[in-house]
């Protein structure tokens, strides 16, 4: 394949759909990126974390034993994690607004709707490279600033102080 | 692993009692110089054609993935399995699409919203089956085009419907 090669980046894609996860790789392998490892599960894909240290993680929701969410909850909170703040991109078919409130929750950093389509995996790709988020360490969540942008419309509650109040 | 040393520790605490780790202060993806180099090449057209021939190349694999999915889609319906038609739906619609049956794809997304939505309370027998014979149908080539987009629709409003009357009754969905 020609084409520019970005020989340092690591990526780990984990999904369980054989399928998908070929597509997948082939697709990060056309950006530049060799160096592609894959998992089936949350369980494979930690013990791929820890090995490789990938520099982000493609992920799917539903797998068993260990799924997307219980993998990224386990990445934010493992003391075992090399990188605790690599950024994780969930590709998933669930659009159901519970499950994608669940894995931003969990700690995800991008989220992308199956089907997968070139502009929505380059766009999150882009997008934890030229925008990473900042983190939040709280007493029940570690991850990726879950308010993702600042909204002009927002009313509040300002619980920040660093959030703009225009008093009047 | 390419780590890039955070610049200068920058966390500050919230009134919240939260910490806010600013994004130079834990390790970036990449320098900004690689950054640079990473960006414009995602973003040039020979990569972006690149991947769409990858995935037109993979059509044909995800065509067949997808008609053993709609096999067992119709033998989970034939045991009554509601889990394993979900888990089938659920593969169906994740990939259709890049088989190039996007209508097959939406009417297994329909049946995936539909079960999800009953929450594990029992399912209209009527509005599965009528999900799962048009989804065969289309990934035969049976149904395609117009036909098949309107058979989607009607599906769509079923489902609307039926959770609708669902909610009437006071049943959960």
């Amino acid at each position: 394949m020609s084409g520019k090669q970005f020989d340092y980046l690591k990526a780990l894609v984990v999904e369980d759909n054989p399928h998908m996860r070929e597509l997948l790789r082939t697709l990060l392998n056309a950006l530049g990126i060799k160096q592609v490892f894959e998992a089936a599960d949350g369980t494979e894909a930690f013990a791929q974390l820890c090995e490789h240290k990938p520099d982000f993680v493609l992920t799917d929701l539903s797998m068993a034993p260990m799924d997307g969410i219980e993998f990224a909850k386990l990445v934010r909170s493992s003391e075992d994690v090399p990188n605790p703040y690599v950024p994780i991109i969930m590709v998933t078919g669930h659009t159901e607004r519970h499950r994608i409130e669940a894995a931003r929750d969990a700690g995800v950093t991008e989220i992308i709707a199956k089907p997968i389509t070139v502009q929505g995996l380059f766009s999150r790709v882009a997008e934890i490279v030229e925008r990473p988020r900042p983190f939040v360490r709280a007493e029940e969540f570690f991850g990726p600033d879950r308010r993702r942008r600042a909204k002009r419309e927002f009313g509040g509650p300002f619980r920040r102080h660093d959030d703009e109040v225009e008093i009047r | 692993m390419n780590v890039v040393s955070p610049s200068k520790p920058d966390a500050k605490r919230l009134p919240s009692g939260a910490e806010m780790i600013a994004a130079n202060a834990y390790p970036a993806v990449m320098s900004k110089n690689e950054a640079a180099h990473f960006i414009a090449n995602l973003k040039s057209e020979e990569t972006g054609k690149r991947a769409e021939e990858t995935i037109a190349a993979s059509s044909n694999v995800m065509r067949n993935a997808v008609e053993g999915y709609v096999r067992a889609l119709g033998e989970a319906s034939r045991k009554h399995d509601v889990n394993a038609m979900f888990a089938q739906a659920h593969e169906i619609r994740g990939i259709a699409e890049t088989a190039g049956l996007g209508v097959a794809g939406r009417m297994a997304n329909g049946l995936c919203l539909y079960f999800d939505a009953l929450d594990g309370k029992e399912a209209d027998k009527t509005t599965v089956r009528l999900h799962i014979e048009a989804i065969q149908r289309v990934v035969s080539g049976e149904d395609e085009g117009a036909i098949a987009n309107v058979v989607a629709e009607e599906l769509t409003s079923l489902v609307i419907r039926k959770l609708g009357e669902s909610k009437a009754l006071g049943l959960p969905g």
